[in-house]
């Protein structure tokens, strides 16, 4: 919740300031292909307008964006949990990610699709609580630094703004090295 | 395009420094000696968290290639893999794992810590086999098997077994809601005795036509004629087939001679591996926490298996299973398979029993009794592959070798420390019908003992 307050006051702040174009997403979503212990590739869905869960994965994901004339930063949170069992064994994993972009406009097809580049840094950390037969053992990974190179289409019109990336994110615990995203945004701007 | 030319520049700079050193896997930069979190026992772990048997523990991996696949010295994992000829095929996992700030692996999913704890029970009985004097070095690592379908029409799944084709133990799918099998150490360690068996006992078996019925180490007894044998009352059969002993010799077919070596080689096999497993994790009824339902057959004390006294299966025991009438030959291995255990529980009773003779007799501490009497079961199995290679086709069954003789062969040429020791023998070996109150201890002027029949002296 901190962090959704923290983006409304950092965007209506700024807005006025600095930005051409304040965005807010309403609807986002994003499929990273990863790697997981028996070698297949996976496909982790994140969506956050249907409902909490998603599969094993239960999602909160808040996103928004500040566009200049060349430049654009963004602002991704992610707070998701994953869990699997085996008998008389659980593991259970909470994620709270957060991640910055910076994109740069390197062209447009019209006055309201541009296309963008760039890349982004972010941070994660994991709580891992592993349970036994009523033992529980509990982990926390501290912050992990990830990075990520982003191609950008989006579509700016009046007080709609909607994205379709691509990005190759790096973290070290991330399978493969990069992990493919395909993600999109819809919001509005003002 | 100046644009296109620009975003591909900045895109491929990017992904190229991000393929940097920075972003490299815990696990990945893990090699040598690693700590790791497993499941374990109390009784093998100086850490454990709780008094329960199992329970998590941090341990020490040794001589790690690379923790992402959890391959080294001691151990290497396949999944979803399969045979070519006599080699495993399949690829290695992708452990995951979270480092804590103690510099301990901790496993993120079950197939990650399945291999963790494997490859520290695999590099413990490694490194207890190479403690002993053992003839036949095993070659390392040793191979496991995960996560794999296994075609058989029978049973699928709740079981682990040793192939001494591929020279892999295999742990296929658990299902019951218990500890799983591949967490149970005292199970690995019954599947790695097997390992064991089959290169110092089996191989010289190999050629042996006697020995031709496959002795269905990796064959999967079905659940319900393990259960259906607990309830087969071989009593009255065997008291017939006295009889009959008694009238006379009873003259055998080749094939139920065959079938007699198959019960017994099976026999001594698992017996000796449940008597490797209890020794490792120091638990009589390990196997329970994973099958609950062998837990009164082959729990390692005298009530559990009905019986008053240490004793073998008698030959007349050991006909009457042989004499079981089935209408299959596939069916008779079932039944001969499941009874094996029947004859190896009594094995492993008798090794925990002297070993605890011995520890009392001796004063010996706890591990130097274990590796006094893992000794003795090696130099026991080498006795076996020196004698059963030596059997002859029996035309009645006065010519067969009995799960007693080959014991007392052994047996009586060792030195006992003490009376006890030697009346603890005496006692074991005249419940051999063929024995009754004919042995006799008799000392040296060293006062070593030895198990004499009486007379000989």
């Amino acid at each position: 919740m901190r962090w959704i307050i923290f983006l409304v006051l950092a965007l209506t702040w700024t807005r006025a300031s600095l930005a051409m174009r304040v965005s807010l997403f309403i609807l986002s979503g994003e499929n990273r292909y990863t790697e997981n212990e028996n070698r297949e590739q996976v496909n982790q869905s994140f969506r956050n307008f249907s409902g909490d869960t998603i599969g094993n994965f239960k999602i909160h994901k808040f996103s928004g964006a500040l566009t200049f004339e060349k430049y654009q930063f963004g602002l991704e949170t992610f707070d998701w949990q994953t869990s699997s069992d085996a008998p008389l064994i659980g593991f259970y994993e909470n994620r709270r990610e957060l991640h910055t972009t910076h994109l740069f406009k390197m062209g447009e097809h019209n006055e309201w699709l541009n296309f963008f580049s760039g890349f982004g840094i972010g941070a994660y950390e994991i709580d891992l609580t592993n349970q036994f037969n009523g033992a529980t053992s509990k982990t926390k990974s501290g912050q992990i630094m990830t990075a990520s190179g982003i191609a950008s289409i989006q579509a700016i019109y009046k007080y709609f703004h909607a994205t379709a990336d691509l990005k190759l994110l790096f973290a070290k615990d991330y399978r493969p090295q990069p992990v493919p995203v395909l993600g999109f945004k819809i919001g509005f701007s003002f | 395009m100046s644009g296109l030319r620009t975003f591909s520049a900045i895109f491929l700079a990017f992904n190229l420094v991000g393929c940097g050193k920075s972003f490299k896997n815990d696990a990945d930069l893990a090699s040598g000696n690693v700590k790791v979190q497993i499941i374990a026992p109390g009784s093998i772990v100086e850490n454990a968290t709780s008094s329960l048997p199992y329970s998590f523990a941090d341990v020490e991996l040794l001589s790690i290639f690379d923790l992402v696949s959890i391959s080294g010295q001691y151990a290497r994992f396949h999944i979803k893999a399969s045979r070519n000829e006599n080699n495993v095929i399949g690829p290695k996992p992708r452990g995951q794992f979270l480092r804590n700030k103690e510099g301990v692996f901790i496993p993120k999913n079950f197939l990650t810590l399945q291999a963790t704890t494997l490859y520290f029970h695999s590099q413990n009985m490694m490194l207890l086999e190479r403690s002993l004097k053992l003839d036949s070095k095993r070659t390392a690592p040793l191979k496991i098997v995960l996560e794999t379908p296994v075609l058989n029409t029978k049973q699928n799944e709740n079981n682990a077994f040793y192939d001494g084709d591929l020279d892999a133990i295999i742990f296929l799918k658990y299902s019951e809601g218990n500890l799983p099998l591949s967490l149970n150490g005292g199970v690995f360690a019954h599947e790695y005795f097997h390992s064991i068996f089959e290169r110092i006992v089996l191989k010289t078996l190999k050629t042996n036509e006697l020995f031709k019925i496959p002795t269905p180490i990796n064959k999967i007894t079905m659940t319900k004629t393990l259960a259906d044998v607990t309830k087969i009352n071989l009593s009255s059969k065997a008291s017939e087939l006295r009889t009959r002993m008694v009238s006379g010799p009873i003259t055998l077919s080749q094939e139920n001679v065959k079938w007699y070596y198959a019960l017994l080689l099976k026999g001594f096999n698992e017996g000796l591996a449940d008597y490797w497993g209890w020794n490792y994790v120091n638990d009589v009824s390990f196997i329970s926490h994973s099958l609950p339902q062998t837990r009164t057959s082959r729990k390692l004390d005298l009530s559990s298996q009905k019986l008053d006294s240490l004793q073998l299966l008698s030959e007349a025991e050991m006909l009457s299973i042989i004499y079981q009438v089935t209408d299959s030959t596939s069916e008779k291995l079932e039944l001969i398979n499941a009874f094996s255990y029947l004859l190896g529980s009594r094995i492993a009773l008798f090794f925990k029993s002297y070993s605890e003779t011995i520890q009392h007799e001796r004063s010996l501490s706890t591990e130097e009794t274990h590796k006094l009497v893992n000794q003795t079961i090696l130099d026991f199995i080498h006795s076996l592959a020196t004698t059963l290679p030596q059997v002859t086709l029996a035309a009645d069954h006065t010519q067969l070798t009995s799960p007693y003789t080959l014991m007392y062969q052994f047996f009586s040429a060792t030195e006992l420390k003490t009376a006890n020791e030697c009346q603890f023998m005496k006692n074991f070996f005249e419940t051999d019908s063929q024995k009754k109150n004919s042995l006799s201890c008799i000392a040296d002027q060293n006062k070593i003992f030895k198990l004499t029949p009486t007379g000989a002296q």
